[in-house]
């Protein structure tokens, strides 16, 4: 049996500050931005990597999991 | 609330921060029928924002009322690196702002034009026919509303998703066109911080500068912003920490905010079919130092009077709205263009020629400069340039 690999990162709510950074560099508008609320879609995440580099509170982390 | 909403309006405004607001207010006056969308339960908060604008900056789109004002100053403080303190008078005031305030009177005045306004709203989709916007999908208490409009306004800042469904492509893609920030709102400020100061050095502080913008009532705005680039190995939350544990032990947090600021050119494209983008939304923000309240409400000035033109002329086409991004690009855009080149050179500049020029300054003080003049002239890699700037820049 094939895991497909993940692309999003994981995100953390409790770190998170809401501040869009991560929206402002995201290309492949993957990222839905609330008040209080984010939202990766895996479906469109390319793993540019680019939200995790540049969001200041670190609560978005890489996760590769390939196959078993 | 939601009842109220209509189904059409001439003009949908994401957004209600300084330049969404400012145009809103200007299309209602225009006696337009307007609808302000915004995604936070609370205008005017949370403040990511120095709060700072010069006078003449933001009395060109619109006349501040007092309350809206914390503290004017008309001169700032720079600390060079060696902690060389140099006082420069500017020749026009800067205002510190209670944005808070100032954003809920604008929506007032918006509002007293007959502008409609929902809060807790976020616009999550563009309707278009034929490439060409005709309404929008907003999230209202966990359900999907419709709403159609003649031209919807993209004020919706850093975070845009609506220039991003306009295939406007707003996507910052060099991380070092993103300033990523973090700030205090700060108790127990020292008596003697009186005017906005500006902090540089390369070692507390590599490749950015800190501020410190005193709002009255012994509590100030203490803040830096790192590129984007860099935040992996200087993530702005412990420099400025660190910062504030070096020059201002004894202040305690009463607000503490993140935030990004784009540091790049503005959009190519402001405009399409049925839609524009104004502010942070279309990257219009000074490079140089991040300021973006001016520049994005002087955009919803003149984006509110293409559109009033658009609507005249029976449709809100991109042609027919040309000549907001005409505008932009002949007067501020080209500002922006200048402060695109001189972030480049400042990052450049070494901690012993700020310390020399802050040296050089702290003899010639007389003459006012303008808050750029200033950059160039501490931060040009020749002090002896700024002897000859300043007598320039009277």
């Amino acid at each position: 049996m094939n895991t497909p690999e993940i692309n999003a990162p994981v995100f953390d709510s409790e770190l998170c500050d809401f501040c869009g950074s991560c929206v402002a560099v995201c290309a492949a508008d993957a990222i839905l931005l609330l008040e209080h609320s984010l939202d990766i879609s895996e479906d469109k995440c390319t793993a540019c990597n680019k939200c995790i580099r540049v969001c200041p509170a670190g609560a978005l982390e890489k996760i590769n999991i390939k196959g078993l | 609330m939601l009842k109220t909403i209509k189904k059409k309006y001439n003009a949908i405004i994401v957004g209600a921060g300084p330049a969404g607001l400012v145009c809103a207010y200007n299309l209602a006056k225009s006696g337009l029928s307007v609808l302000i969308l915004e995604k936070d339960r609370e205008i005017g908060l949370p403040v990511r924002c120095g709060e700072i604008v010069g006078k003449l900056g933001i009395e060109a789109s619109i006349i501040p009322k007092k309350e809206w004002i914390m503290k004017e100053t008309s001169s700032v403080v720079l600390v060079a690196p060696d902690k060389t303190r140099v006082t420069i008078p500017t020749p026009h005031s800067a205002y510190t702002l209670d944005r808070s305030a100032m954003e809920k009177g604008i929506a007032n005045m918006a509002a007293e034009h007959g502008a409609d306004i929902l809060t807790g709203s976020c616009a999550v989709e563009l309707l278009k026919e034929e490439n060409k916007v005709v309404g929008l999908e907003y999230l209202y208490q966990g359900k999907i509303n419709t709403v159609m409009a003649d031209i919807i306004v993209g004020a919706d800042g850093v975070e845009s998703r609506m220039a991003k469904l306009a295939g406007l492509k707003p996507a910052i893609a060099d991380l070092r066109d993103i300033g990523i920030c973090a700030q205090y709102l700060a108790a127990n400020i020292p008596e003697n911080i009186v005017v906005p100061e500006f902090y540089f050095g390369k070692e507390l502080l590599p490749n950015c500068y800190a501020w410190v913008f005193p709002k009255g009532n012994g509590t100030a705005n203490i803040g830096l912003g790192i590129l984007g680039s860099e935040v992996r190995k200087n993530p702005p939350g412990e420099l400025l920490d660190i910062f504030i544990k070096t020059f201002f032990p004894d202040v305690k947090p009463l607000y503490y905010s993140l935030g990004g600021v784009p540091l790049g050119s503005s959009l190519k494209e402001l405009t399409m079919d049925g839609f524009l983008a104004i502010g942070d939304a279309a990257r219009q923000v000074n490079n140089l130092d991040g300021a973006g309240i001016a520049y994005g409400m002087e955009a919803g000035k003149i984006a509110a009077e293409a559109i009033v033109i658009a609507i005249e002329k029976g449709e809100c086409s991109k042609k027919n709205l040309a000549s907001y991004p005409k505008k932009w690009k002949a007067g501020t855009g080209k500002k922006q263009v200048q402060s695109n080149k001189l972030k480049d050179a400042v990052l450049k500049v070494e901690d012993d020629t700020i310390n020399k020029a802050a040296k050089q300054l702290l003899k010639k003080t007389k003459a006012p400069l303008t808050f750029t003049d200033v950059f160039k002239a501490v931060l040009l890699k020749q002090p002896s340039l700024i002897l000859e700037a300043i007598s320039f820049f009277k």
